[in-house]
């Protein structure tokens, strides 16, 4: 069957909301858009540690660390699509732009899209950065109020995309400014080409890219939420790769000879929250008796099939801030029966679990995990009714806190231990609308603003160690499991690789 | 006959009538104002919110608020969707076609697969063949149909790896949407893979028309083999036999014409279970049409667009039992003049 | 009230009588019915009947295979489902759901709909272009369409969908017995008993009600698959009863992660449905000719 152009169908998981990173921390919209259509100042390096250049070719920090000169890549240029021709190469006004719309609330921009910049808030970038400023057509400052160990790495994310000002500059004078999002132009390896709600994305290859041409010509996001339909559209060859496999295929893809398996340990952890604005889940008793009643051993094999490990704490691991001694939760419905009965619940209480409506590596099927947690918690007598939600119902739910428990989880945008504790638990993070526990401690927000003020690796170690303990003690959420990030292949397709931190980058893939 | 058909005429525009009305008093019977229907995540603006109520004229009488519907409906301008800010009216066209194309192509197999079974079983009456025939249609019918759409799956595409599974057309082809038919597409489409384009929106269509047309075929063998053989029965037919007609005579000279005329009501008749099956098929192989967008906006609460789905579907449904009725009808004279052999 | 015998009593008893010679004749309709008749006991006796509780999980036999294949036991006829559920179990529970919903349904849409286009016919003053109107506006509507609407506006649910079927059933039903009311009234032996000073109630309930009972019965038997289709297929789309319900549609929604690993998981409820609504097709047809074979007799 003769397939046209130099394409690339990759079987994906969902609609993105946006087409802009800055705005989402959604995994659909980080892997639809900010490897493809964008670049970052930086990129992180696979080890999670350290930084390689990207639109910025070298950096400084002065003395003080709260300095920092960027000298940024000549030549760049942005996307020429249908509805946008851009005049000039890449500058510092971009990178100027592009900051500011997230921190200064006065900028034309910043309310456009009516994103309350969920990843930038959770981490409090906008406390973070005093100002950005370009010095010269290429170097860019930024000024910080004080030293701040995870800047860099928040730049480094997936969400700090570079946008054009002159685009943005265009859209202003014809006043339609709300096209930024949805009609992109990075200067990415790809450029927006056509969109479908719930069908497909397409893209087509950004051919005057600083790191050279994109070997496909065309990439299209063929969106395919159910598991099983992604298999069978890799299987009869309307996919040429697809994201996440379900575990329990995994087994069937082996045993098939032209496509291949990848798998890789993530930064990620699928967590059960408690809204701890609502009684009784404002009772830490009741919090932990709940911890107590979920049988973990039956979620691994039931919902993962083996393909994740059991999360202790909210950290992975593999990453450098893991405690190892905080010990993992136990099953022990009595003592959680006992608990209850000491908070003052001794017949129990009804709650509601939202129901995940999406598939992630962190959750394969937070329909079945509610189910079996709904079991579990019957016999302590707690009933448990699961509410199933829209994707946009859902996430807009929670920011309001609507839920009484929620199954979900964080896929890490860079490896530093403070990309799980700021957005996940922090008192910035219920603002932002992205601590799902509702949760706000002024001792853990005190921890947790230690680690970042400070430079030396082995107080930091220690603080998140201290996080971790009193996050076992309070459970605002109960850490589940930490899931591998999986995609299968056809053996056609070369250069196609995961990346542990979230998002698909399509620059270096081919098509024999 | 023009009496007849200023009846059905009449017929057609009180029941577009009532529909437009169902249509509009669905914002209305939502839970809450209708302003929250619009908005159920309360995410938008003061400036939107006053543009919605302006664009619904949701400030007015319930009668000039309907008026306005309406009037919004002819112009074209069928509101914006919530969850992509798409104008309806470009996306139930280009949504409703779809499914046309689906519900046509299975209809077209029915026709082709389901009628010749009737005649063939009539024919045999009383055979094993009709036996088998009868059954078929029994088995036929109370299949879910999507259960059968998954064991296609199953088997095709799981399988044997053999169809595809979901769209219209493979994801690389670009087929620039003129006439929303996807034939006529891809033949107005300057494309250097013009053929193997066309290859692959035979194949896509293959699966989803095979798993709706188990309904309307098994229908329409149990209609023609029943009607042939009720028609058989008929005096004048005795009669033609008495005379020493063949019973292969018969039935090509006096059965089937009889039958044919009586045809296009049943068709009419099936559009009905057909479009259902077809919104059921489309959600399962991710075709683009209307069912699917219709279960879509249901789970996102897209007023506008459920509103759009229902009025287009219904008044489809209405229009082609009017015509099927007014062909029939007109077909009808022609019957009677015909000599009773 | 003296009863003149212009019109014989007995004949009703001996329609049915004759109607059900007519079905014994043929086996295939009787196995149906009893299949039918097996159902609905299994659908009353549900709790006592299922070995396990429908939501109990059995944890540590996670997608048991059916009893026939290598790995299967004898305890799990069916085998269990990816959360250890008994398959065998929810089936027999979901008859409850998916059977007795459209029992359920049917029953009440039927009394509506035969009330009012029974009484539509009978009393003429009503303008019948009306309601024509009206059932053709709500008869263009494809009634998941409908339903969809319903849940629409109350939301997804089993009780939202129960309510959807039936207001989707109603229409089907006036139009039948609207006509077939129509009909009768227009027969010879109604004049004979109108002349005969019947009430319109006893003229309805005592002759024209027995008359009627050919195209209400076998609309009857068609709304109940008809039901069983709808419950199944909203069950399906995830807009009806809700996890962990065994309702047959929603099971199979659940099962299609599985479709390739554990395929009983979605085959089993699918034959369910697939035999429960053969056979009261097959009761229908068997009806249907025996009452045609009783009027050519």
């Amino acid at each position: 069957m003769p397939k046209p152009k130099d394409g690339l169908v990759y079987c994906s998981l969902g609609n993105p909301s946006s087409f802009n990173p800055q705005l989402s921390t959604s995994a659909n919209v980080v892997e639809a858009t900010s490897m493809q259509l964008y670049d970052r100042l930086m990129d992180m390096a696979p080890d999670g540690r350290s930084f390689v250049p990207a639109l910025a070719t070298s950096w400084q920090v002065d003395p003080s660390g709260t300095r920092y000169t960027f000298h940024l890549r000549p030549n760049v240029q942005f996307h020429q699509t249908k509805y946008f021709t851009p005049s000039r190469h890449f500058n510092a006004d971009d990178v100027v732009f592009s900051f500011r719309r997230i921190i200064d609330k006065t900028h034309p921009y910043h309310y456009v899209g009516r994103s309350d910049y969920s990843f930038f808030v959770s981490v409090g970038f906008p406390w973070m950065v005093k100002s950005v400023q370009a010095l010269e057509e290429h170097t860019v400052e930024f000024e910080l109020f004080a030293a701040d160990s995870t800047f860099l790495s928040n730049i480094a994310t997936n969400f700090s995309v570079i946008l054009s000002a002159e685009y943005a500059a265009k859209l202003s004078s014809e006043g339609q400014r709300h096209l930024i999002d949805k009609l992109p132009v990075g200067t990415g390896p790809f450029h927006y080409y056509r969109y479908k709600e719930e069908h497909y994305i397409k893209y087509r290859a950004h051919k005057n890219h600083w790191r050279g041409r994109p070997k496909l010509n065309e990439v299209v996001l063929d969106i395919t939420p159910n598991g099983t339909m992604r298999l069978a559209k890799l299987l009869t060859g309307e996919c040429d790769a697809m994201a996440s496999p379900l575990a329990n295929e995994l087994a069937l893809l082996r045993d098939q000879s032209d496509f291949k398996l990848q798998s890789e340990t993530s930064f990620n952890v699928g967590y059960w929250a408690f809204n701890t604005d609502n009684p009784p889940l404002d009772n830490a008793k009741v919090r932990r008796a709940l911890s107590l009643a979920i049988n973990r051993d039956v979620i691994m094999e039931a919902v993962f099939y083996g393909t994740a490990s059991v999360a202790s704490t909210l950290l992975p691991p593999a990453s450098w801030g893991h405690d190892g001694s905080v010990a993992g939760q136990l099953y022990a419905p009595e003592q959680a029966q006992q608990l209850l009965a000491e908070a003052g619940y001794p017949d129990g209480f009804d709650i509601d679990i939202w129901v995940l409506p999406v598939q992630r590596s962190y959750n394969p099927n937070s329909r079945k995990m509610a189910l079996l947690i709904q079991d579990n918690l019957r016999q302590i007598g707690v009933h448990a009714h699961l509410v199933n939600k829209d994707w946009n119902a859902f996430r807009s739910g929670l920011s309001k806190g609507a839920h009484d428990t929620v199954l979900i989880g964080w896929t890490a945008d860079n490896a530093d231990p403070d990309n799980f504790f700021r957005p996940l638990l922090s008192c910035q993070a219920k603002l932002a609308g992205t601590n799902r526990a509702m949760w706000c401690d002024k001792y853990y927000d005190r921890l947790i603003d230690l680690a970042r003020q400070s430079t030396s690796f082995e107080q930091r170690q220690q603080l998140y160690s201290q996080a971790q303990s009193y996050l076992a003690e309070q459970m605002p959420v109960v850490p589940i499991a930490h899931g591998m990030r999986t995609q299968a292949t056809g053996l056609h397709v070369n250069g196609l690789n995961v990346s542990p931190f979230g998002g698909i980058d399509f620059s270096s893939a081919s098509i024999e | 006959m023009w009496r007849y058909f200023i009846r059905k005429f009449n017929l057609l525009i009180i029941t577009i009538f009532l529909l437009s009305l169902l249509s509009f008093s669905l914002l209305h019977l939502m839970p809450g104002a209708p302003i929250d229907a619009l908005d159920p995540d309360s995410s938008l603006s003061l400036a939107e919110k006053s543009a919605l109520i302006q664009h619904y004229a949701l400030d007015q009488g319930y009668w000039s608020q309907y008026i306005h519907y309406m009037g919004n409906i002819f112009s074209g301008d069928w509101g914006t969707s919530r969850i992509d800010q798409i104008p309806i009216f470009a996306q139930m066209i280009n949504s409703f076609m779809a499914t046309l194309q689906l519900a046509i192509s299975a209809m077209f197999v029915a026709m082709l697969v389901g009628v010749p079974l009737g005649i063939i079983s009539a024919y045999y009456h009383g055979s094993w063949f009709d036996r088998g025939v009868t059954t078929l249609t029994l088995i036929g019918q109370s299949v879910p149909v999507f259960w059968w759409a998954l064991m296609l799956i199953l088997i095709f595409a799981l399988g044997l790896h053999w169809l595809p599974i979901s769209g219209r057309i493979g994801l690389l082809y670009d087929i620039p949407e003129v006439t929303h038919i996807l034939l006529i597409d891809i033949a107005l489409a300057d494309d250097e893979y013009q053929r193997a384009a066309l290859w692959s929106a035979i194949r896509h269509i293959m699966l989803p028309t095979l798993a709706i047309s188990i309904i309307p075929t098994t229908a329409l063998a149990q209609i023609t083999r029943a009607s042939l053989i009720d028609i058989s029965e008929k005096n004048y037919i005795q009669a033609a036999r008495a005379k020493g007609l063949s019973r292969y005579q018969v039935l090509w000279r006096h059965a089937l014409p009889n039958y044919f005329s009586s045809f296009i009501r049943h068709v009419g008749a099936l559009t009905n279970p057909l479009l259902t099956t077809t919104m059921v098929v489309e959600y399962i192989f991710s075709w683009p049409g209307a069912g699917r967008w219709l279960i879509h906006s249901l789970v996102a609460q897209d007023v506008p667009a459920i509103q759009a789905c229902m009025l287009t579907i219904s008044i489809f449904v209405i229009c082609v039992s009017v015509i099927t009725d007014l062909l029939a009808a007109w077909s009808d004279p022609q019957q009677r003049s015909m000599p009773h052999g | 009230m003296d009863r003149n015998t212009i019109y014989q009593d007995d004949a009703v008893p001996s329609i049915f009588r004759q109607v059900a010679n007519a079905f014994n004749a043929r086996g295939a309709y009787m196995v149906a019915f009893w299949t039918l008749m097996i159902m609905l006991v299994i659908m009353i006796f549900s709790a006592v009947l299922a070995p396990y509780h429908p939501h109990h999980q059995h944890t540590d036999l996670l997608l048991l295979p059916p009893s026939w294949a290598d790995k299967g036991t004898v305890e799990f006829f069916f085998g269990t489902d990816d959360l250890g559920r008994d398959i065998l179990s929810r089936v027999i529970s979901g008859t409850r759901y998916t059977l007795g919903g459209a029992l359920l349904t049917v029953a009440i849409s039927g009394l509506i709909g035969v009330a009012i286009g029974a009484l539509a016919a009978m009393l003429r003053g009503l303008r019948s272009s009306i309601l024509h109107h009206l059932l053709d506006t709500v008869l263009a509507i494809p009634s998941l369409l409908l339903a969809i609407l319903v849940i629409a506006i109350l939301g997804r649910g089993w009780s939202t969908v129960l309510l959807a079927v039936t207001i989707g059933l109603i229409p089907q039903f006036i139009r039948v017995s609207h006509q077939a009311v129509l009909e009768v009234l227009a027969t010879e032996y109604v004049r004979m008993a109108r002349l005969d000073g019947y009430s319109k109630f006893r003229l309805f309930y005592r002759v024209v009600l027995p008359n009627i009972a050919e195209p209400l019965i076998i609309r009857f038997t068609a709304a109940i698959s008809s039901a069983i289709m709808d419950l199944a297929a909203l069950g399906f789309l995830s807009l009806g009863a809700q996890a962990p319900a065994p309702e047959w549609g929603s099971m199979m929604a659940s099962g299609i992660s599985l479709l390739t690993t554990a395929p009983w998981v979605i085959t089993l409820p699918g034959i369910a449905i697939f035999i429960t609504v053969l056979s009261i097709n097959l009761v229908g047809a068997g009806l249907q000719s025996s009452f045609k074979k009783l009027e050519s007799s």
